[in-house]
């Protein structure tokens, strides 16, 4: 096999890390480990590496995707060995599998995320913050993105929205759009439910793909 | 305080989200070495005055960390400093300054070392010993607090910095850090355990070390101030006159396995010194004095270092690193077999000499070629010699035709003004230079040609024949800089900031007073002066006149020949006969030869340390003869 489907995780450790330098790290985990990838064609050539979608800094991910071109034939069994001994603190492999079928970015949908937060509130309260956000036709916010202010409304970005515990710990679950059109952020989420605070810890628990059946962990609504 | 009070893991969770690229604060990378915290005996913290990004890619650290955590000992962690956002979210929530590996506060470790690369770090020195808590002057510091050491380059006159450090470790660092660490291990002294008030362990432990070879205590010493100049001794029997530098005969094996950053650093690859030192002589550079004499690696050990430092780290690209590396004797050798054996890995060659071997050599191994980098220091003859940079302008624009004819479409070039004995038209002739290798360029080309001018203003550093050159000056520079801007329209051109370069210029060549004034220019905000966008140059004037001090007598007057240097007890091996010798030759325009190159001896005065120069080879023979 050429092609393969990484699914992995990125946790705590790394969550500060931005894609572009994930992306690097990535390479040399692939380097260190002799693991030969494809490379491009052009005048810039490149390795046949591709990121179902960037993570925000600041977000763990319990189940990303990554494709993977070879340029010699091994074995998942082989490939699984020789890249785990090479991943950094905060780098988990969770999956490898063979890949057929188009690349991954064309195929994301949407992202689950699952976020903590510290603040006490009421469930009643809490329920009510999202019941509303749902219920609104437009959230216009603004974002500031490299000294430019953007507008934007975060409404159409969001899909769906839950409680997902209130006991022991505070969860929200979100389904948020991410596709060519855009990306849902879940901080800009939380910051629309007024929930958003330095201790909130966010994850992503999976994408979705268009074929649903090749969808990573998604939960179920409370 | 209790035993334990300072020792726990510093909680910057909360603020890292507010702050821009948390990830210089994280740590964890690949090849961070973590060691268990209670059980290590002596703790170590190797600091870099400036951001990660910069402090990551630097050699001698990377060199120092994997040495010290080869000991099972020791415990080696990094610290850096924050940026101006990280540095305000940790003092507003009261958050010490803290190790990357265990996030521990820098002044639980036992020793702190600093390296002090260049001299517009030192407020964030002292802004990261504020930060850290630990007391700024070393009277200050008692047995709880860590040993506060430096070394690097600037410790070759390290008088500005005498008040803040216990210590500095003086040239190759290598071994003495090693011995250092024995006579700390064999004391019993651990700041990490004591809580009294007393610093009886601290100051008979600088007693006791003061006699090793390389290791400066600067409060064993005073310094006095006249009309002869400023002269520094010692104020305590024991304390040697002249502090000799180490000098390690040959290069260690090391690192092969450096920290992989995440984000990109300013050297982003492996690194394998190839050689260190150099002695072409140029006469205003201060690494080719304090480096001093030439040691190769040999190809054998390079290569099985590139090898493994390849396979440790998954670098893409791999430096060479030396103060001249075509220098090195088996160099095409060298590279050829590297890209032999590593074909997909790009090789850079820093640091080349402005020749076609060079273009050579780089031509065979750059697979990008991104610009072809020269410093060629001078645009006329006559400051080429003064200089002792030996090279014509017809060696120049051959290496021109080289690069542009084999592919490159970009040249960078390096100059300095502002150097002892120039007139404006020696800087006429850098344009007039760069003209000509532009339309060169052109030839072959066309209009996407390009070269990038980079113009340094020149700064006397100590222990090089220019140590009493005083720098140019202000109205004299900017004419030269706008003769430079008029002529070289369409041609980038960076140049530097006078106002800065004074500065570096003062501090480089300070004594004891100008602690003074560095600590007053950082009680008033003073930090990232390396930086254009922070660096404020009122809070250094205002910090001279509280302190009573003239900046112009440290950076622009001219020294005499006579008069006592304030670093003139610290010894780099060269002779201050040597260095006068050299200065006079610079004003007649006299060539001194390379004396690894032309196996000539120009009586410099360091084979009293190596055993592999010239002359302490020929004084060995005719000793044998006898």
């Amino acid at each position: 096999m050429l092609r393969w489907q990484l699914t992995y995780s990125r946790g705590a450790a790394l969550k500060y890390v931005g894609h572009l330098d994930l992306v690097r790290a990535w390479e040399r985990v692939f380097r260190r480990a002799g693991v030969r990838l494809a490379f491009s064609q052009g005048f810039r050539p490149h390795a046949k590496m591709v990121f179902a979608s960037a993570l925000p800094v600041g977000v763990t991910g319990s189940a990303e995707l990554l494709d993977l071109t070879l340029s010699e034939d091994t074995s998942a069994e082989t490939l699984t060995s020789t890249i785990t001994c090479q991943l950094p603190r905060g780098l988990s492999l969770v999956d490898i599998a063979p890949l057929e079928g188009p690349s991954l970015p064309s195929r994301v949908r949407y992202a689950v995320y699952r976020a903590r937060v510290e603040q006490r509130l009421t469930l009643e309260d809490t329920s009510a913050r999202l019941a509303a956000t749902l219920a609104a036709t437009a959230l216009p916010r603004t974002r500031l993105r490299e000294k430019k202010t953007l507008h934007y409304d975060l409404r159409p970005l969001i899909d769906d929205l839950w409680l997902e515990s209130w006991d022991v710990e505070q969860v929200i679950g979100m389904r948020l759009r991410s596709d060519h059109a855009g990306a849902g952020r879940p901080d800009e989420v939380l910051a629309a439910l007024d929930l958003l605070e330095s201790r909130a810890t966010i994850d992503r628990v999976g994408l979705v793909l268009e074929d649903s059946s090749r969808s990573t962990a998604l939960p179920e609504p409370l | 305080m209790s035993v334990d009070s300072r020792a726990s893991v510093v909680g910057i969770d909360a603020i890292l989200p507010k702050v821009g690229k948390p990830a210089r604060y994280t740590g964890g990378e690949w090849n961070s070495v973590v060691k268990d915290w209670q059980s290590t005996d002596l703790r170590v913290v190797l600091a870099y005055p400036d951001i990660y990004e910069i402090g990551a890619s630097h050699l001698g650290l990377q060199i120092l960390y994997e040495l010290l955590n080869s000991r099972r000992d020791v415990l080696a962690e990094r610290t850096y400093a924050p940026w101006i956002d990280m540095e305000a979210q940790m003092r507003d929530a009261k958050l010490p300054l803290f190790a990357l590996e265990s996030r521990q506060p820098v002044a639980s470790f036992d020793v702190l070392g600093f390296t002090l690369p260049y001299e517009l770090t030192y407020s964030n020195v002292l802004n990261m010993l504020s930060l850290a808590g630990i007391p700024l002057q070393t009277f200050e510091r008692n047995d709880g607090d860590p040993l506060v050491i430096g070394g690097g380059s600037c410790t070759f006159n390290p008088e500005p910095l005498a008040e803040f450090f216990d210590l500095f470790v003086i040239g190759d660092g290598e071994e003495v850090f090693g011995e250092l660490l024995d006579a700390f291990r064999e004391s019993g002294w651990r700041p990490h355990l004591e809580t009294g008030r007393s610093n009886r362990q601290r100051s008979s432990f600088l007693k006791q070390v003061a006699n090793i070879q390389g290791i400066y205590v600067p409060a064993l010493y005073d310094a006095a101030y006249s009309e002869a100049g400023v002269l520094t001794r010692p104020a305590v029997d024991g304390a040697p006159r002249r502090v000799l530098k180490r000098f390690v005969a040959s290069l260690p094996f090391a690192p092969v396995r450096p920290v992989v950053p995440y984000l990109e650093a300013v050297h982003d690859r492996a690194a394998v010194e190839i050689m260190r030192g150099c002695t072409r002589g140029c006469r205003f550079c201060q690494a080719g004095v304090i480096y001093r004499s030439v040691r190769e690696r040999p190809v054998d050990e390079i290569l099985a270092m590139v090898d493994q430092v390849l396979a440790n780290t998954g670098y893409e690209e791999l430096g060479l690193m030396s103060l001249s590396s075509a220098d090195h004797s088996e160099i095409k050798r060298l590279v050829q077999e590297i890209v032999r054996r590593h074909p997909n890995v790009n090789v850079s060659l820093p640091s080349l000499r402005v020749d076609s071997f060079s273009v050579d050599l780089a031509s065979a191994i750059r697979r990008r070629k991104t610009g072809f980098t020269f410093a060629p220091e001078a645009g006329s003859q006559r400051m080429r010699d003064a200089i002792n940079k030996h090279i014509t302008e017809e060696d120049i624009l051959r290496a021109a035709e080289a690069a542009f004819g084999q592919g490159w479409s970009l040249i960078k070039l390096y100059f300095l003004i502002g150097l002892p004995g120039e007139v404006i038209d020696d800087v006429a002739d850098i344009a007039a230079l760069v003209k000509k290798m532009l339309s060169i360029g052109r030839r072959y080309h066309r209009h996407r040609a390009q070269i990038n001018v980079s113009v340094n203003t020149f700064c006397p550093k100590p222990q090089t024949p220019f140590q009493w050159a005083g720098q140019d000056s202000d109205d004299s520079l900017r004419e030269k800089q706008q003769l430079l801007q008029r002529e070289l329209r369409g041609v980038k051109l960076g140049w530097s900031d006078n106002r800065v370069s004074a500065i570096e210029a003062a501090l480089a060549r300070g004594d004891r007073r100008m602690g003074g004034v560095l600590e007053g220019a950082w009680r008033r905000g003073a930090r990232f002066d390396a930086w254009s966008d922070q660096f404020v140059f009122e809070r250094w004037q205002e910090a001279f006149s509280a302190a009573g001090l003239d900046s112009w007598q440290y950076s622009h007057r001219p020294r005499s020949l006579e008069e006592a240097l304030p670093w003139d007890h610290i010894d780099s091996g060269i002779s201050k006969a040597y260095l006068k010798e050299e200065y006079n030759r610079s004003v007649l325009g006299q060539f001194t030869p390379d004396c690894h190159v032309h196996d000539r001896c120009s009586a410099c005065g360091h084979f009293k340390l190596d055993p592999n120069c010239v002359k302490a080879v020929k004084r060995a023979e005719v000793a044998a003869n006898i």
